[in-house]
């Protein structure tokens, strides 16, 4: 896809709870592009982008942010980013209907109810704005999630981050969803950055992925890349390791859930494992991936 | 040789849903729903969300009681029963106290199980060994730790009838994989019902699917014949958007 100039550029950015740390997190983000982060659960994702949306509205050091601004309550100017949590859909107030909580959610950001853009939103979907009017708990889970989108949507950002929007969601719905974010970022500009730990929804969406485990990130490439050919170890069995049709006879009875420290993260449960690896790696340029993996020195 | 362990006779469930102040409604969640559930059987139930897949596998474990129809466990009544029936929820909190500590489970547990070591096998695979994890509140435990305990606390009881309803909801790909090896290899003898969205964990662990559209029965059969020849357009169209995920991935 051709290059619509940088959004977001995050350098060296690390963060620390005392039991769990993500260190030297460094993500690129152009405009219109679908950015995916996948790993495996307790890696630091959600926490990932918590840090990247409070960092981008307190101002930070190692972020350089490209995008759009609105202006709050107050009057401060701040980067026009939405978060979406995961549990999102599920925490909208039952007593009022979604349209008046998305007049809510646009009057927190100073701005007026376009009825013209939902109603293009809408169209673009393909579904009928009088969905808008029910309140949640009469639609069902994947319209909730959808409902959750044009709100995000309709704040027109720069950028959406959204923390495994897919979990609850059957396959037809997951499928439209994800349908729904590839329109928006290729006809709006519209940039996303996706949290995940299925591959398969990760690959399906993104343009450019990085691979995540234990606070920090293993291998990032393009998504043709990253299927085509998988270079960290870790990247290679989240790809085969698969539960599916095809793979029912593969068993496993080993659970990923430990890191290393201080080298790498993956070392415990690596085939290759060899004596380097336990003192810190840095990121590797192999091709056109970047990976923190020995073996590709 | 198999032997019907859990058979569903007749069952309805009609909810009340309401519309307005004053108003109710009926919403049918299961009609006419029969079906005999044999032993050393893993069951798959597909179906698009608000099908009737949660409720049914509340009424099968006994979790919720049917309007009308019965369930036989092994050809008893539930009161007559002799045969141990266990479930695991999506929501952990439905059976486990946030105050007591993993070891009080492994203990508890073990004092049941047929099979008193085994518990502590299945922890250390399932990454939760009591060595680590023993002092910890089950309220400290993240979503998917606590799914994982739910798990092995049903599993090392060797139950003869297994209902697991969304048991992973919270746990990723790669690492499901572990725990339907240990489905595989602990309750190859057991009967198996397991309810998820996902189509890809149905067609691995499963071998009968029973597909489900607003609490009816559309289709059932091997995996193999379901997941290879869909007769229903319904089915097609959720194994279609399953395949159509992981196209990107050959």
């Amino acid at each position: 896809m051709e290059n619509r100039g940088t959004l977001l550029d995050v350098n060296d950015l690390s963060f620390s709870y005392s039991n769990f740390s993500i260190k030297n997190i460094d993500i690129h983000i152009d405009r219109g592009q679908v950015v995916g982060i996948l790993g495996i659960t307790g890696c630091g994702k959600t926490t990932l982008l918590k840090v990247l949306y409070s960092g981008l509205q307190r101002g930070n050091g190692h972020m350089n942010w490209n995008g759009d601004y609105y202006v709050d309550a107050i009057g401060r100017r701040r980067p026009n980013v939405v978060y979406v949590p995961q549990s999102a859909p599920d925490s909208m107030d039952s007593i009022y209907s979604v349209n008046d909580q998305l007049r809510k959610i646009l009057h927190s950001r100073n701005m007026d109810f376009d009825r013209d853009l939902l109603k293009d939103i809408m169209e673009r979907i393909g579904r009928d704005a009088d969905m808008l009017r029910r309140k949640p708990q009469f639609l069902s889970q994947g319209e909730r999630h959808i409902a959750v989108v044009v709100a995000a949507l309709m704040l027109r950002p720069s950028l959406i981050i959204m923390d495994e929007p897919t979990t609850s969601l059957d396959a037809v719905e997951t499928l439209e969803l994800l349908e729904l974010i590839r329109r928006f970022a290729n006809d709006n500009d519209t940039s996303f950055l996706i949290s995940g730990t299925s591959p398969d929804v990760i690959t399906y969406v993104s343009d450019f992925i990085y691979i995540m485990l234990c606070g920090t990130f293993v291998e990032s490439s393009t998504k043709q890349n990253l299927t085509g050919n998988p270079l960290h170890p870790y990247t290679q069995m989240m790809m085969r390791m698969r539960p599916s049709l095809a793979t029912r006879d593969l068993l496993s009875y080993r659970f990923i859930s430990e890191c290393s420290e201080p080298g790498c993260p993956y070392l415990d449960y690596c085939q290759y494992a060899r004596e380097e690896c336990r003192s810190p790696i840095s990121m590797l340029r192999y091709g056109n991936t970047d990976v923190r993996c020995v073996l590709w020195r | 040789m198999a032997v019907i362990m859990l058979s569903a006779e007749h069952l309805y469930k009609v909810y009340l849903e309401k519309i307005s102040i004053a108003r109710w409604r009926k919403r049918t969640i299961i009609t006419d729903f029969s079906y005999d559930f044999l032993s050393e059987t893993r069951y798959g139930l597909i179906g698009l969300s608000g099908s009737g897949k949660t409720s049914l596998a509340n009424i099968l474990a006994g979790f919720d009681r049917p309007d009308a129809g019965r369930v036989l466990y092994a050809g008893h009544d539930v009161k007559q029963s002799q045969i141990r029936v266990r479930n695991v929820f999506q929501d952990t909190y439905r059976f486990l106290n946030p105050v007591n500590t993993v070891i009080w489970y492994e203990k508890t547990v073990s004092r049941i199980s047929p099979d008193p070591g085994l518990v502590d096998r299945i922890l250390d695979m399932v990454g939760l060994p009591v060595e680590k994890y023993g002092d910890i509140y089950i309220d400290q435990l993240s979503g998917g730790q606590r799914q994982r305990l739910a798990f092995s606390i049903v599993a090392s009881q060797i139950p003869e009838v297994v209902i697991l309803d969304e048991p992973f909801s919270m746990i990723d790909p790669a690492n499901t994989l572990v725990l339907f090896s240990i489905i595989k290899k602990y309750l190859e003898k057991s009967t198996v019902i397991y309810i998820d969205h996902n189509l890809d964990r149905i067609a691995y662990l499963c071998d009968q699917v029973i597909a489900f559209d607003h609490g009816a029965v559309v289709e059932e059969g091997n995996v193999m014949s379901v997941f290879g020849d869909p007769k229903t357009e319904y089915v097609r169209r959720m194994i279609d958007a399953a395949g159509k995920l992981s196209s990107q991935l050959r």
